[in-house]
């Protein structure tokens, strides 16, 4: 990653931050139709270099914010750049980008080879490209065979081999690990730090959060069409409530100490030989007050929220 | 554009396509000439099917005009498939990616689809002649002239016939533009062609005149009863332009939203 400056909890129509290196970076992006806007005033910021997820519940926008940076849709009122190349002219940018969305599209009846050579072909890549690219997804014994026969998961091989054909600096991918299996994923997730690595930024959309939170660096967020985050992933769980597990000498123990995490302020409850606390903040004032209730702690664990909670907190509006 | 021509080229030269489109005008034509010639009896010349009519230089070109239509409709059909499909599978979001010159995109992908269609035209003609010339002898139907003073017709009917698929193709691929699915296109396009144009026609004699189907089939039979050449061949192109102007303009406006 270039750059760790974080954008924490960005006001929708914010101005974006000018001091990141961005690969993409809009303002206001606004799609609407029929009067609803579907993407409202989104000042999107994807650092060069970084892996960034880019997350939202169904329907919050994500597709169609994808579709505006290729080119497919056109923003109802805004802007934006994409590799220094403004969004109304995407000749200027797109040779350098390579994009999976909204799954793998290929022609049923033509083999995986044909459907690669059909977009070479078109984009004035070589054949001997597409051979390089069925090699990074391992799929170049199976480039012979009809895309029919593919399984989800080597569909998707195929959409991800389709976006590298450019040798791309910026890859979208929108969902890539739709229907892979467990190895699958976790040989996509190294796939993708492999692009990082190289200098690629690559910008994932993706449902499985406890994915991004593995492989992301960044993480934009965006809620009913509206950005409702976007910064370094850590920061995000960082300022999410932590919680505390406790545990006690006895199971005696555990309701004593969830009356005193109650009297010092805190949510808690007993679940099976723990005590839950939502505040992690009281836990130097746990220990005290445990001790003068005669109660020895056994075990004291701060539990960070994970992505997922944090990614719900932002959606429920807890977080400030 | 030429990027975007052999791109598609690369979707049409596969053995399906071949099949399914060639080989459907192929079918088309062989059986134009097995019925017609099944049908030709003793009669005089001014009758459509006698051995006489058939023996006429213009003879073979007589029959390639009977299974005409039926390869207008083909040629709607191709190119509306070829061009829906890509909304249908989804592939127009990858190849605008590729190429986001639109009309660049759209043009070369039509024209490649307007060639594969004329040459499955010529293609079918010739083994259509062929086998006309294996089965005339047998019904008693004089083939010379067919390959000495008739060959200018033959040619400039199969060339007629050639431009008039094309022509149907671009109807094809702007019902295809308009709709966004294969069979709705094609259904539309059939039903225009056959059944809507036909009553109107029969219910005002004059309204074929300005039909586009109608001067399509006149441009094929060299003029006929609807239209004149030149009229059918002028008015015909015309619609032509129009189709591919408005197929253009929707294509560069809309978002890709499937």
């Amino acid at each position: 990653m270039t750059t760790s400056t974080a954008l924490p909890l960005a006001p929708p129509g914010a101005a974006p931050r000018a001091d990141v290196d961005a690969a993409i970076r809009t303002r206001r992006l606004t799609k609407a139709y029929a009067g609803r806007r579907v993407v409202d005033g989104v000042d999107l910021v994807v650092p060069r270099g970084s892996i960034s997820g880019f997350v939202g519940p169904n329907g919050a926008g994500k597709t169609t914010t994808l579709r505006m940076l290729l080119g497919l849709v056109r923003p109802s009122d805004g802007g934006g750049e994409v590799l220094g190349g403004s969004l109304d002219h995407p000749l200027g940018y797109l040779p350098r980008v390579g994009a999976l969305i909204e799954g793998p599209a290929f022609y049923p009846n033509l083999s995986g080879r044909a459907n690669l050579r059909v977009l070479a072909t078109l984009g004035g890549f070589s054949r001997a490209r597409v051979e390089e690219v069925l090699e990074v997804v391992e799929l170049r014994d199976r480039g012979a065979d009809q895309y029919r026969t593919y399984s989800l998961g080597m569909k998707q091989r195929l959409g991800v081999a389709a976006a590298l054909l450019p040798q791309p600096e910026l890859l979208v991918l929108d969902e890539p690990t739709n229907g892979l299996d467990p190895n699958g994923i976790i040989e996509t997730r190294a796939l993708l730090r492999r692009f990082r690595d190289e200098g690629m930024t690559v910008f994932v959309s993706s449902h499985l959060l406890a994915e991004l939170e593995q492989v992301a660096d960044w993480l934009v967020l965006i809620d009913r069409g509206r950005l409702a985050y976007q910064g370094p992933i850590g920061d995000l769980m960082g300022s999410s409530r932590s919680s505390l597990l406790v545990a006690g000498e006895s199971p005696d123990d555990l309701e004593v100490i969830a009356a005193v995490a109650r009297r010092l302020g805190s949510g808690a409850r007993v679940v099976d030989r723990h005590v839950h606390i939502d505040d992690a903040t009281i836990a130097a004032q746990l220990n005290r007050a445990a001790m003068k209730a005669g109660v020895t702690l056994t075990e004291l664990t701060v539990q960070r929220a994970t992505l997922e909670e944090s990614f719900l907190a932002v959606t429920r509006g807890e977080q400030s | 554009m030429t990027r975007a021509f052999r791109s598609e080229w690369l979707k049409l030269r596969r053995p399906g396509m071949l099949l399914g489109g060639l080989g459907g005008m192929l079918a088309f034509s062989v059986l134009a000439v097995i019925l017609t010639m099944a049908r030709a009896s003793a009669g005089p010349a001014n009758e459509s099917v006698s051995i006489a009519r058939l023996s006429q230089p213009d003879g073979f070109a007589s029959i390639l005009e009977r299974g005409s239509d039926f390869l207008g409709i083909f040629a709607l059909g191709i190119v509306a498939v070829a061009t829906a499909q890509e909304y249908s599978h989804g592939t127009l979001r990858s190849l605008l990616v590729r190429e986001p010159r639109r009309i660049r995109l759209l043009a070369g992908k039509t024209l490649a689809n307007l060639v594969y269609v004329c040459g499955s035209v010529v293609v079918a003609s010739v083994v259509a002649l062929l086998l006309a010339l294996v089965i005339a002898p047998g019904k008693g139907i004089t083939t010379s002239g067919w390959l000495g003073s008739g060959l200018g017709s033959t040619a400039s009917t199969i060339g007629n016939m050639a431009l008039a698929s094309a022509g149907f193709g671009v109807f094809g691929a702007l019902l295809a533009l308009v709709v966004r699915a294969p069979a709705p296109a094609v259904i539309g396009g059939v039903a225009w062609i056959i059944p809507a144009e036909n009553l109107l026609t029969r219910a005002w004699p004059n309204v074929g005149h300005w039909l586009p189907g109608q001067q399509l089939s006149a441009v094929v039979a060299g003029g006929n009863t609807v239209s004149g050449y030149t009229w059918a061949l002028a008015l015909g192109l015309s619609f032509v332009a129009v189709a591919a102007a408005a197929s253009g303009a929707l294509f560069r406006v809309r978002d890709v939203s499937v």
